[in-house]
């Protein structure tokens, strides 16, 4: 697990994903309204305008839609804080106006960006929108290891998730975290079984300690690009994703029309 | 994140239809605090798009009987307040729903039929493959919610399809109308005379306004008067006037122009029709503004509605009563089908609607169309909006295609459109083998309040929203929506752009992302 990890990210540090972030902002930003269309067009747009020095790995594959899901106050954001830049903060309030963090990963010597999805509170009354849960690869679904409820919650998240998910093969990962706090009452076993059960990855973590959160998610994206069908470019021609730039049909239009025209 | 729940907003939406949806979004947005409820379990209220469970739930709903009884919410008042209780049943405000099957519960599997033969039984089977909308709505690509969902970066959330092919009815059968140059250029349906007269219409309608003299000529004309003007064959005026215009023969010169030109305006964004329609639905239009709203800290509760409104003495809203207990608010925003009837308008137009499951196209292609088709007027029928879609928006599952009409109401939703369903296709015992065969329909109407006065009846910042309108687009609600935002915060842009995630720099971490790589290696877990 240890080497793994290590060789997943030579040269990826939080700083660094962070600076290349901000260098790149318009272009990432770009690159997401078309994300769920077609990966693979979109690394490429992407793409174009970093360098190999800029990005010190290769160009990423594939764009990853991954859900954080669970119960309100079980670390969902903390999780994530900690996987996108390597940062806690205990008294986090709700993160206004964050929709989804990024990152790019290596992952058994495949660079993938991943985009990942807060729940914006709405998990609070259970009041998801089935479109949040629309493309996703992989989801996460985070129990507290200190509080019981939170855990036996899980099933009902997973349902929640298959009946919104567009496919089937979409990869799970349930995650006991809070593993530092001393009042355990889910233990690891059966939060293992839990997963077993229903056919899902396994891990126990800690926010707060940074244990465990980094593997979860190179862990999920690993056994995401193990499953055949499920990231790979597949032209789904005929999907539109609105922006701005898109390619003009101008000769479809009526602009260039003009008397001396003579098309007919 | 404390568990308390708040007790004071600035403003309360009540039901998550369009223009509620983008209200909350834009409230939400500007930093104001929003709750956003809706006493039902699904997003959308008349907007909402549902699986084939989901519907026949709906369905379930529409026929109970109107339960009048009033809430028994006995909320605390203050001197010179007044509650007005809700209903304790809230139905969905549709009337007239007639949901029938054409097929039998089951069949037989006889594997040499060349066509599948659908039963009952493997339509529910696959309910999870539907994605039927009480409310089909068309995007003109350049029209005013593509803009919005671009400038407000709302467009992330949602996805589309084009629209491929127009189609209208003449002369008995269904005909694809030219739109784009290269489908006049293409089409075999008009000679090459009526190309150049059409290229010169629809060139003059794309300038018109340029022309201020000219347009005077045509002022009190009408769009037909005008076209039969332009010595325009029978077959193109059609197209022009019915599939293009959209048009009816008493529609006024000028509105024709403009409505031509609108058309024209939308070609060539997206693909070589002017329209896009909702990947899994129009329902998911309203959530992709409600994902905003909560990303800008609003709060959201399904199942949850008010039972009691509390107004002061001076006819202002002071709270909702909502689940015993009092929200105070600045603003209440409210969807039509909450209010109590002492708000409505006394008389309000209607919508009829149809929704029927076929099991092939209405006009045959080699590939899968996503179709518009304006069914002309005729002694039967006002003109009815027609859009077909199939699988790959997620409307219905493979090999089947669901057809949405939807028409001004006179009668009963079926008897508005039965005469146009029966020229389209096969009911049963019908064997036209041109035509498609009906496994499955559904009739209903809606109330159409977008031209009623909705705060004639109602607390000054108590605002009412309408239903789904008439028109094929979504404009209605973003103006209704603007013009509801412009009154609570006339000092406040509505929807500024949201910040893509990356562009957002957190404060208080700067210190940990200074963090070497080796002292990060040697944090990786040991398992």
């Amino acid at each position: 697990m240890e080497g793994k990890a290590k060789q997943a990210t030579p040269t990826e540090t939080a700083a660094s994903a962070r600076s290349r972030t901000k260098r790149c902002q318009a272009n990432l930003s770009e690159i997401f309204k078309t994300s769920c269309s077609s990966p693979v067009v979109m690394a490429h747009k992407k793409l174009d305008d970093y360098t190999e020095d800029d990005l010190g790995q290769d160009q990423p594959i594939t764009s990853l839609k991954i859900l954080v899901i669970g119960e309100s106050n079980v670390g969902k954001s903390s999780l994530m804080n900690r996987f996108i830049d390597d940062t806690f903060d205990p008294n986090m309030a709700n993160t206004i106006g964050v929709d989804y963090r990024s990152r790019v990963v290596n992952v058994d010597g495949q660079t993938v960006q991943l985009g990942i999805w807060d729940t914006a509170g709405q998990e609070r009354f259970r009041t998801l929108t089935p479109t949040y849960y629309r493309n996703a690869q992989g989801a996460v679904i985070v129990y507290d290891v200190t509080r019981r409820q939170t855990f036996e919650r899980v099933e009902q998240w997973l349902q929640e998730l298959d009946a919104y998910v567009n496919r089937t093969d979409v990869v799970k990962m349930i995650v006991g975290n809070k593993t530092d706090l001393k009042n355990r009452e889910v233990s690891r076993e059966e939060g293992q079984q839990l997963a077993r059960r229903h056919s899902t990855l396994f891990i126990e973590a800690s926010a707060l300690e940074n244990d465990n959160v980094q593997v979860c998610f190179e862990d999920l994206v690993y056994h995401i690009l193990q499953t055949p069908g499920l990231w790979e470019a597949r032209v789904q021609p005929g999907r539109i994703q609105l922006g701005d730039n898109n390619p003009s049909l101008s000769e479809m239009t009526w602009n260039c029309i003009s008397p001396n025209c003579s098309l007919l | 994140m404390g568990d308390e729940f708040p007790k004071e907003y600035d403003v309360i939406v009540v039901g998550t239809g369009m223009t509620e949806s983008i209200l909350a979004a834009a409230a939400s947005r500007v930093g104001k605090r929003v709750l956003h409820l809706d006493s039902n379990e699904y997003y959308g209220g008349l907007w909402a798009s549902f699986n084939f469970e989901g519907l026949q739930q709906w369905v379930g709903d529409c026929q109970k009987p109107k339960d009048e009884t009033e809430c028994k919410a006995d909320p605390q008042l203050a001197d010179g307040e007044s509650a007005i209780k809700m209903r304790v049943l809230n139905p969905p405000t549709a009337t007239n729903v007639k949901e029938q099957w054409h097929v039998p519960e089951a069949v037989e599997s006889s594997g040499d039929d060349a066509k599948k033969a659908w039963s009952q039984e493997e339509v529910k089977k696959l309910y999870r493959k539907f994605n039927i909308d009480l409310a089909p709505k068309l995007l003109y690509s350049r029209g005013a919610l593509v803009e919005l969902l671009i400038s407000s970066n709302i467009a992330r959330y949602t996805e589309f399809r084009n629209v491929t092919r127009v189609v209208t009815w003449h002369e008995g059968k269904l005909t694809p109308v030219p739109c784009s140059r290269a489908d006049v250029f293409a089409t075999q349906n008009i000679t090459v005379v009526e190309k150049r007269m059409l290229m010169n219409l629809l060139q003059e309608c794309t300038e018109y306004e340029g022309n201020p003299e000219k347009l005077k000529k045509h002022e009190n004309q009408s769009f037909l008067d005008f076209l039969k003007d332009k010595q325009l064959t029978d077959n193109l005026i059609h197209y022009v006037l019915y599939a293009i215009a959209m048009s009816t023969e008493e529609t006024p010169c000028i509105e024709g122009m403009s409505r031509t030109q609108k058309f024209l305006l939308s070609l060539g964004r997206y693909g070589n029709t002017p329209f896009l329609w909702p990947m899994y639905g129009s329902g998911e239009i309203p959530q992709a503004f409600c994902r905003l709203c909560a990303v800008f800290g609003g709060l959201y509760h399904l199942k949850r509605g008010a039972e009691a409104l509390i107004v002061g003495s001076d006819n202002t809203l002071k709270a909702i009563h909502s689940d015993r207990e009092n929200l105070k608010s600045n603003y209440l925003v409210m969807g039509l089908d909450y209010a109590p009837d002492s708000f409505l308008p006394e008389e309000s137009p209607g919508i009829s609607r149809g929704v029927f499951l076929i099991d092939s196209s209405i006009l045959a292609a080699d590939k899968e169309h996503l179709t518009l088709l304006e069914f002309p007027p005729d002694e039967s029928s006002g003109p009815v909006t027609i859009v077909e879609v199939g699988s790959l928006t997620n409307a219905c599952p493979q090999g089947l295609y669901m057809v949405h009409m939807t028409t001004k109401q006179k009668g009963s939703a079926e008897e508005d459109l039965m005469s146009v369903a029966k020229k389209l296709m096969n009911f049963p015992g019908e064997t036209d083998e041109s035509k498609p065969n009906l496994v499955w329909s559904m009739f209903f109407n809606m109330k159409d309040t977008s031209t009623c006065d909705l705060g004639a009846n109602t607390p000054t910042n108590l605002f009412l929203t309408s239903g789904p309108d008439l028109d094929l687009d979504f404009d209605f609600a973003i103006k209704q929506a603007k013009e509801i935002f412009s009154k609570m915060y006339p000092e406040d842009e509505f929807l500024p752009r949201a910040p893509d995630p990356e562009e957002i720099i957190l404060d208080d971490d700067d210190e940990d992302k200074q963090k070497q790589p080796e002292e990060k290696a040697s944090e990786e877990p040991q398992e």
